[in-house]
This record gives C-alpha cells, sequence and structure tokens, in this order.
C-alpha cells in the first residue's frame, strides 16, 4: 500500500478526514494485514455505495463488516435502528425473511410491520450467490432503492445503509450468480487475496483476545457524524474537469474496446464520482487526482464489463486503458493549463 | 505500483536476429581466412561460421554445462587437427582427388570444422552470458584488423587483393576500405544490439546507419586524418614542445617545419614510413652526388650552441619563404649558367608543412590546382636550377659571393670559439696532397670525406646533455646521426673560413625513383646537410656520408604505392577506362556527398541546438516564473534532472504513484509531486519560497544519490529532455 502524499486539507473536510481516520483505525485494528480492504469499505460507505467481497471463507469478512457495526453501535447505543445485521443466504430463504413481514398482532388485532434484518446501518449479506434470484431481487432493490415494499406499503430505510456482500469465488454448484445488471449496484467488487506472513502471526499473536476486542480499544464513529462526513466530501472536493473527461473517456475506451461486450454503464460512472471524492479526502486531499483513479478502475469496472468469450485478463485490460487516461493526464498536467 | 499491463509487446522475429548473427559470424570466419586460404576454403569458412553460430544458439539453451561446451570445442578442434594432418599425410585421398585437390579439401574441411566449432562455442557462450558475447566481438575485430594491416603506414593500396580490382575500375580504393571499416563497426554494432522489441531495434539500427553514413560523408569533406609524421629521425617534429629551450608556441600539424634543429631527438620510427608528400618530375635528372635534395629551410646563424635559423634578411635568402598565392620568383636564385639547369617538379604535399620545399635550388614556385584534395593538402610546381656539373670542376671554383657584404662573410664564417675545431680543421686539411692543400674548396671537400669515414651513423646517440652537442660529438665517440655531422662539418669548415651553413630537407637516393617519375618523401627521409657557397655554383651540397651506420638501413618505400600517389598528385585516376564514365560519375557522386553531407550536418547541428535551447530552456523556467505556473514550471525541471539519471516515469503511471516509487532514493520528490498534483488538479496555489526550497532539496539528494559520471552524461544528453513526461 503506498503511502499517502500529504497536503493541507481545507477545514471544510477537515471534520470527515478525521471520522474517516478513526473508523480507519479501528477496522485495521479488528482485521490484520487488509488494510486495502478497509480503505476501499471506508470510501464506499463515504461515496454511499455497496461493495461485493469476494474471498475464501475464514478470511476476516464477518469479522470487518462486524467491526463497522461495533464501531457504529458503541457511538449510538440506543438508536432505533440496529447498527449491524447479517443475513446468510440460503437457497430456501424468502424475500420476506429479509425485508420483515406485517403479522397480525392480536392485542390491537391489527397487522404490523415487523422490520427485517435489512433494517439496519450495515448488513452482512452473506453469500448472496447462493439463494434464489427472487431474494436476490429483493435485497438488490433496498440496495437502490433504500426502501422495501411489503404488502403495497413501503418502508424507508435508514439513510446510512451500507452493505457488504459476500460471495465464494470457488464452490459454484447449486449457486444462482449474480447477473452483470445486478452487479452493477454494488460500488465495488473487491477481491481479497491472503493476508500477509506477518499479518497472519500478529492474528495468532493476539490470542486469546478476539479482534474485535481489541478493536473495542478504538474509539467508534456515531451514524450523525458519517452521514456529515458524507455530505462534507460530496460538497467540499473538487473534482478538476479533466479528471471528468478522463473518466468519461476511460468509459468510452473500455466501451470500444473489441474485447468488450458490454462496456461499463454511465450509473457507473456516477457512482465512481463520490467514490474518487472519498478516496481524496482519506489521502488528505480537497481535490481528485489521477491516482485516485489509478487506485479505484480495478474495483469499479471489474464486475461491470461484459467481456467476449475467450477473454480472461479482465484486470490487464482496465489496466490497460486506465493507463492510457492516467498517461494522458499526466501529460497534460506538465503543459499550460 | 506500475502499470501492471503493458501492450503486448511485438516479439523481435527470433529466428531473423538469430540468422543475422549468424551470417556476422560467417563473414568475419571468412574475412579472417580470406588472406591466407584460397576461395574455397572462404566460402566454407563462412558456411562453417554461419552454421556453427546456429548450432551454438541451440547448445546454450540445452542444460549443456558451459564448461563441457568449452572442453568439447577444444577436444573438436583437435579431433579436425589429426584429421588433417592424417588426411594431407595419407595417401588414400589423393588417390581419389589428386594432390592438389586433396590438399584443397582438406584445407576447406578445416576451415569448415575450426569455423564450426568455434562459433558453436562463441554462440553458446554468449546465449548463456551476455558478457560471452565479448568473444563474438573479437572475432570481427581481429578478422578486420588483420585485414587492414598491411594498409598501415599510408599505403593506401593495400591489401592488393582488395585494392587492385578497384583501382582498375578506375576508383578511389578509399572508398572501398571506408566501406569495409563501416561494415566492421555494423557488424560490432549488431553484435552487441540486444533488443527484444522489433521497432527499438530497427530505430537503432537506423542510427547506426545514420552514423556511418555520416562517417562516409564527413571523409570526403574533411579529408583524410594527416599522417603522423615525427620528422623522421631528424628531431623536426613541430609539435615537440621543448620547455627548456622555449619553443612551446611552435605550432603543430606535423611535418618538418622546424625553425631550429634539434639535438634532441625523440627516436621513434612507427611514422617515419608514412609518406608525407610526393614529388613529380617533369624531366629527368640525375644529380651528380646520386641523391635528390629538397631543400626546406637553412640553418646559418650560431648562437653560441648550435646553428638556428638567421634573422636576417639578406642571409639565406635563396630558400622559398612561405607558400605564395600564385607564381613567384626566388630572387637571389643562384644564376643559370652552364653548372645549373632548370628541372620541373610538382609536389604534392599529404602532410602540411610550413614551408614549401623543392628540389635544390628553387627557382620559382607556383600553386597548382589540388586534383584530389581528400589526399593533398597542397599541391605546387617548383622549377629548380638543379646542379649538373661535376663535383671536381668546383675545385677550380670561388668560394662565397663577390657581392657578399662583410657582415655576410662574417655570417657565414663564424663558428664556435672552441680552438679544437681550428685544431682538427687544420689537422685534416694538412693531409691534402700538396697541390690541393691551399684550395678552400678541396679542404671542405676533405672535411666531409674524413667525417664519413671517421663517424659512425646511429639515431639513438643524441649528445642533447652536452654543452655543446657538435664537440661532445665530435670530439667524442663520433657517433650521432645527420645533424651531428652536418653541423661538425659547418664548423669545421668555418673554422678554415669557408662560408658554409647547415640545410633541412629531404635527401632521397636516386634509385628510389625506380626508374618512374614520381618520388615518394616520407618521414624517415627528412635529412640535414651541410653545403658551402661557391661562385657560380650558388650554394652546393656536401653532404658526409658515414661508412658505418649501427642502425639497420630504412627498407625502401613500396613501388606501387610510389606510383599509384604519383599519378594521384598528376590528377588522374588511377586507371582511367576510356570505355566507362564511372570517375565522372564518382566525380558527380562525391560533389552530391559534398552538398547532401553539408545539409546533414546543417540539419544535425540546428537540430541539436534546439534541442539545447529547449533544454536549457525547460531548466531555467523556474527562475522567471510565477504565480499559477511556478508549480508545474518547478516540478517539470525537477522531472528533466532526474529523467537524466534515468529515473522515468513508467507509461500509464501516475504521478504519486511514480514519486512513491522512486521514495527511497529521492524521498523529497514526493512533496514537490503534491504540490505540482494539487495546483493542477486542485487549483492550488503555491508558496513560491516553500516550492524553490523543496525544488533545491531534489537537487541536492540528486547529486548525493548518483555518481557524478552520471549526472553529467545526463547534462550532455541534449535529447533527455524529450524522455521526461
Amino acid at each position: 500500500m503506498q503511502q499517502a502524499i500529504q497536503s493541507p486539507i481545507e477545514d471544510s473536510l477537515a471534520g470527515a478526514r478525521e471520522v474517516a481516520e478513526r473508523l480507519g483505525a479501528r477496522l485495521k485494528a479488528a482485521v490484520r494485514g487488509r488494510d486495502d480492504v478497509v480503505e476501499l469499505v471506508l470510501v464506499a460507505l463515504l461515496a454511499d455505495g455497496h461493495v461485493l467481497l469476494e474471498d475464501y471463507p475464514g478470511s476476516g469478512k464477518t469479522t470487518l463488516a462486524r467491526a463497522l457495526g461495533n464501531a457504529l453501535q458503541e457511538a449510538d447505543a440506543g438508536s432505533a435502528v440496529a447498527a449491524f445485521r447479517r443475513i446468510q443466504f440460503t437457497p430456501d430463504l424468502l424475500p420476506s425473511d429479509i425485508t420483515g413481514t406485517s403479522i397480525f398482532d392480536v392485542e390491537t388485532s391489527r397487522f404490523v410491520f415487523r422490520r427485517g434484518p435489512v433494517f439496519a446501518h450495515i448488513v452482512l449479506a452473506d453469500e448472496i450467490n447462493r439463494t434464489s434470484p427472487k431474494v436476490q431481487a429483493a435485497m438488490l432493490e433496498a440496495m437502490a432503492e433504500k426502501q422495501v415494499t411489503v404488502d403495497n406499503q413501503t418502508h424507508p430505510l435508514d439513510e446510512l445503509f451500507f452493505v457488504i456482500a459476500t460471495q465464494n469465488p470457488l464452490d459454484l454448484a447449486g449457486t444462482y450468480p449474480l447477473p452483470t445488471p445486478q452487479l452493477d449496484r454494488f460500488l465495488f467488487k473487491i477481491e481479497m487475496k491472503h493476508i500477509d506472513r506477518a499479518s497472519e502471526l500478529e492474528v495468532l499473536d493476539q490470542y486469546p483476545r478476539a479482534s474485535l476486542d481489541v478493536a473495542g480499544d478504538y474509539p467508534g464513529v456515531s451514524r450523525a457524524e458519517l452521514l456529515a462526513a458524507r455530505r462534507q466530501t460530496r460538497g467540499a472536493v473538487h473534482v478538476a474537469p479533466v479528471v471528468k473527461e478522463a473518466l468519461v473517456d476511460l468509459a468510452r475506451l473500455l466501451r470500444s474496446d473489441s474485447r468488450v461486450l458490454q462496456g461499463a454503464s454511465t450509473r457507473a460512472l456516477v457512482l465512481m464520482l463520490p467514490a474518487l471524492q472519498a478516496r481524496a479526502v482519506i489521502h488528505g486531499r480537497d481535490f481528485v487526482s489521477p491516482e485516485d483513479i489509478e487506485a479505484l478502475t480495478p474495483h469499479v469496472f471489474k464486475h461491470r464489463l461484459e467481456c467476449a468469450p475467450g477473454v480472461e485478463d479482465v484486470d490487464g485490460l482496465i489496466a490497460e486503458a486506465t493507463a492510457v487516461e492516467i498517461e494522458k493526464l499526466a501529460r497534460a498536467s506538465l503543459r499550460r493549463g | 505500483m506500475t502499470a501492471t499491463a503493458r501492450p503486448a509487446s511485438v516479439g523481435f522475429p527470433r529466428a531473423l536476429a538469430e540468422l543475422g548473427r549468424s551470417t556476422i559470424h560467417g563473414f568475419g570466419w571468412a574475412v579472417l581466412v580470406a588472406p591466407m586460404a584460397p576461395s574455397g576454403a572462404v566460402l566454407a569458412a563462412f558456411i562453417g561460421g554461419l552454421g556453427g553460430c546456429l548450432i551454438g544458439a541451440k547448445l546454450g539453451r540445452t542444460r549443456l554445462r558451459t564448461s563441457a561446451v568449452v572442453a568439447g570445442a577444444v577436444l573438436s578442434i583437435a579431433i579436425v587437427a589429426l584429421l588433417r594432418v592424417s588426411l594431407t599425410h595419407g595417401s588414400m585421398l589423393a588417390a581419389v582427388l589428386g594432390p592438389v585437390g586433396a590438399l584443397r579439401f582438406a584445407g576447406m574441411l578445416t576451415a569448415l570444422s575450426v569455423a564450426a566449432i568455434g562459433s558453436a562455442a562463441m554462440r553458446a557462450g554468449s546465449t548463456r552470458r551476455a558478457i560471452f558475447g565479448v568473444f563474438e566481438l573479437m572475432l570481427v575485430a581481429v578478422a578486420f584488423a588483420q585485414l587492414f594491416i598491411p594498409h598501415r603506414h599510408g599505403a593506401i593500396n593495400r591489401p592488393f587483393y582488395l585494392a587492385d580490382w578497384i583501382i582498375a575500375l578506375g576508383w578511389d580504393p578509399t572508398w572501398l576500405f571506408l566501406f569495409m571499416g563501416g561494415t566492421a563497426a555494423v557488424f560490432g554494432l549488431v553484435l552487441l544490439l540486444r533488443e527484444q522489441r522489433f521497432g527499438r531495434a530497427v530505430l537503432n539500427l537506423g542510427v547506426i546507419a545514420l552514423l556511418l553514413a555520416m562517417i562516409v560523408v564527413a571523409t570526403p569533406m574533411i579529408g583524410m586524418p594527416p599522417p603522423p609524421s615525427d620528422g623522421g629521425g631528424l628531431g623536426l617534429r613541430p609539435d615537440q614542445a621543448d620547455g627548456k629551450d622555449g619553443k612551446a608556441e611552435r605550432r603543430s600539424g606535423g611535418g618538418s617545419s622546424a625553425s631550429e634543429l634539434e639535438f634532441r631527438n625523440k627516436y621513434n620510427t612507427g611514422g617515419s614510413r608514412v609518406p608525407v608528400a610526393v614529388v613529380l618530375f617533369h624531366d629527368d635528372y640525375s644529380p651528380p652526388s646520386g641523391v635528390y635534395y629538397f631543400r626546406q629551410g637553412a640553418f646559418s646563424q650560431y648562437n653560441g650552441r648550435k646553428l638556428v635559423v638567421s634573422g636576417r634578411q639578406d642571409i639565406d635568402d635563396d630558400l622559398i619563404p612561405y607558400f605564395p598565392t600564385r607564381l613567384m620568383e626566388i630572387e637571389n636564385a643562384p644564376p643559370s649558367n652552364d653548372n645549373r639547369g632548370p628541372l620541373e617538379t610538382t609536389i604534392a604535399l599529404m602532410a602540411e608543412h610550413t614551408q614549401p620545399f623543392a628540389l635544390e635550388a628553387p627557382l620559382e614556385i607556383e600553386p597548382l590546382e589540388n586534383p584530389s584534395p581528400n589526399r593533398f593538402r597542397r599541391v605546387y610546381r617548383a622549377t629548380s636550377g638543379v646542379l649538373t656539373a661535376d663535383y671536381t670542376s668546383m675545385l677550380d671554383g670561388r668560394l662565397g659571393s663577390p657581392d657578399w657584404s662583410k657582415e655576410q662573410w662574417a655570417h657565414y664564417t663564424e663558428a664556435p670559439p672552441d680552438p679544437r675545431y681550428t685544431e682538427l680543421g687544420a689537422e685534416i686539411a694538412a693531409a691534402l696532397p700538396d697541390q690541393l692543400a691551399s684550395n678552400p674548396i678541396a679542404k671542405a671537400f676533405a672535411i666531409t670525406g674524413w667525417l664519413g669515414r671517421e663517424g659512425i651513423y646511429s639515431l639513438r646517440n643524441e649528445h642533447s646533455g652536452a654543452e655543446d652537442p657538435t664537440a661532445s660529438f665530435l670530439f667524442g665517440d663520433r657517433t650521432g646521426y645527420c645533424v651531428h655531422f652536418s653541423h661538425a662539418a659547418t664548423y669545421l669548415m668555418r673554422s678554415l673560413g669557408v662560408p658554409a651553413r647547415v640545410a633541412t630537407g629531404y635527401a632521397v637516393s636516386e634509385s628510389a625513383r625506380q626508374g618512374g617519375s614520381s618520388l615518394l618523401l616520407s618521414g624517415a627521409a627528412s635529412h640535414a646537410w651541410p653545403e658551402v657557397y661557391i661562385d657560380g655554383y650558388g650554394w652546393v651540397v656536401l653532404d658526409v656520408y658515414p661508412e658505418q651506420a649501427l642502425d639497420p638501413p630504412e627498407p625502401p618505400m613500396d613501388a606501387d604505392l610510389q606510383r599509384l600517389l604519383g599519378e594521384l598528385a598528376r590528377g588522374a585516376s588511377p586507371l582511367p577506362l576510356s570505355a566507362t564514365d564511372l570517375p565522372k560519375l564518382m566525380e558527380l557522386a562525391r560533389r552530391f556527398t559534398w552538398t547532401a553531407g553539408s545539409w546533414l550536418f546543417a540539419l544535425l547541428g540546428g537540430l541539436l541546438l534546439v534541442l539545447y535551447v529547449v533544454k536549457m530552456w525547460r531548466r531555467l523556467a523556474p527562475s522567471w516564473a510565477s504565480g499559477a505556473d511556478l508549480p508545474r514550471v518547478v516540478y517539470r525541471a525537477e522531472l528533466d534532472r532526474i529523467g537524466e539519471v534515468a529515473i522515468r516515469r513508467g507509461p500509464g503511471e501516475s504521478r504519486e504513484s511514480f514519486a512513491n516509487r522512486i521514495r527511497e532514493r529521492l524521498p523529497s520528490f514526493a512533496p514537490l509531486t503534491t504540490v505540482h498534483v494539487a495546483s493542477a488538479y486542485g487549483g492550488h496555489e503555491a508558496d513560491p519560497h516553500r516550492l524553490r526550497d523543496e525544488a533545491a532539496s531534489v537537487r541536492r539528494e540528486i547529486r548525493n544519490t548518483f555518481p557524478f559520471w552520471k549526472r553529467f552524461l545526463g547534462l550532455i544528453t541534449p535529447w533527455s529532455w524529450l524522455r521526461s513526461k
């Protein structure tokens, strides 16, 4: 992971940055050796997007999601909405199992809506590809619209609704893979690799204390602070016109590539802007730099591209296109503006 | 993080590269074998080298140990040697092919196998380790170097088997040799090429071709390099700075042009056989002494230690003072009478001379158009009144000129005050027969004769440390060379009242002409000799011919070269074929290359200038830039500096990633990058002072991290900024 290059940040962003730092420190304490993933999750959280983790079992997905939930819970004790919920997706799950359902209250003789697990700040959707498309659709609607509809009644979800979905890259028997349009709803698809030796040793060293206990030593973040940070990020981080042009050109370049059947949507670009802003804040900048594009494109575009049959190296394809745009940006920066 | 994926590079067609390398191997062996083997063996060596290289490339990629490859090669060569012996000494092959055929076959077989084994071993080595490619380079270098060995000493017509046919075509062999040298250079450079990418390799080959074209174009423009002349055995070398005598200001340029004769002598025969001039005789002439004397200068002023050039106007005015621009008559030339007859010569100088020379005694001199500017520095025609009278007839002559003033007489008869000279002179004169005892001219002859009998010629004895080197020679071991002999003779003659001086120039035996009309002068022919003035004859050469010499005699000049250069000086192409227009075409081609070459050089010079100006401008721009431009300009200047030490941003690498990548070596580049990026994408103003401080610390880190030579090379590279992006 590269070190952040520091630069003085505007006062309006100091709060957002402090929140991101505090949360980052706590998450990094909980999940060792995954600083890159933690950063991406923070970016998604600040950018109001959702993440899909593709990972092996036992690699810390749940720990990460739970640590995030705990950090919120501690600061917001007594909130009406749960800070963290985990949904284990199975083939026999029904949409109402996640959205909630109306049940008959004997005392009041009325149907009341019992909220499902999606009514939480942080939702861990474990093995999302193991459930039926019906349930997936309900989940994805909740993610996209931030609301659930049960019995023709629409129930809004909390403003801070953040989904970490996971799926196992192997063991695909009996699964329902998410189609590309559905994947478009996730801001990032993060492929996690095994952590390095030193980090793995650290995890063992802190035994018998659980990671979440260790993380508890760090201060949490409240919902209000997080929402304020989101607003600040959107408002105060400058996106230069050349950067926007580069984004559009990048998407067009990918679409025109003969190896790509279907390129990234405009929505992907719209979603990407706040993500770039969020990353700039985390790196102490009040402007988006090409470095942000370089760092985020693989995670933003990989699950959105429908490649021609036989094209394996999607990462390479994206890297090529990104390199072209980064090069253009870098050269332009030496010319008189 | 660097860009993880680049566009798949087009691999250089490996087979093509391998084939090119094999061809070079083949040519290397063929050239190596060419001077000593018949054409069949040359062809066999070519095939052997080509095939061996291909085998070697395959061998290098096997798991065989390198030492095993070398041992195998040595063993194979031994087997081939044995086989050859058994083939040529056995009778079986001879019975089938006949004795000549058997020898020829054995030669071809040997050439084939030695080339194949050698190339296989070399190529196998260079496939394993790049450094073993040195042996391949050595093959090419040795092959071409031995080809050019006969070409040394200005022998432009050698080796014969290459030059003869091109001379027969009426061409200048220079072009062939330039071409061959260029080929050798291309071979060497191609062997050094290790480009994986096709485009890059093609670019490099193009650059090599351009450089060679520039050499070929430059040669007719600036001429051949002048021959290294050291003035032969005389120590007349003009650039030999002599701090003791304070003559360091003498101009350099080769040729015998010294204003003073040096007793100190750097004995060096290395360049002495190099031709410095060629003389064309317009008429046949046989000098009475059997030696052609080309006088260039004269030394008549005694300075207390030796004879030097006189500064007086009325002294030694029979010399040609400078190269005239039109016909010049020598004022005080000896009169034309029965004793002297006119002879025209054309003299073409190959080495720069400060003063013209001509066959003694020059009457007039006229510059001529240079027929071959590549070859000759200057060409002039000189008419001399050459001595036709017999030496014995001079005995009746009178010494000195009746026109001479007292001062002139005194000047030419001033001898060292050392009484031993007078004593020895009188002693030699006393040995004359009675009827000649009072004849001063006979005394002069007696002195040179005595010196020839008593002196021993050797270039190695300089006497240069002595207070009076001539006395050290004459009253010491009497071993010395022409400078000593001529000084000794002049002093002895002067001590007897004979007006004498030392003249310098070239002396060549008549036999060196070998019946032709041209005479080649080399540095070894430079000479100094005593002269006396006889009324009606002018200055007459009275040379000493030492009977004993310690040094081996100089080998004669190459007669073919003498003739060839003479014909070039005459302005004719060596062997014009009336049936072809080749010489005219060559002239056209030469003019074309001249014009094209001038443009090429002007273009390249202009390009270089523009590159340097832009480089300077980019480097100095931070000192006048301001405001929003400043971070960009400062960053660009530092980026250029970093690029000069070969640290460059990868393609598609963002500025921050680049700064992070080089953080280990140049930590202060990162903050500079931040400021630049913040200015470019965030519109932030930068504090000029902080910015300049940061730039200064980047410069400091570059200084501390990279060695001087690397920074210097980067600094003088005009196009370094083109690659800093």
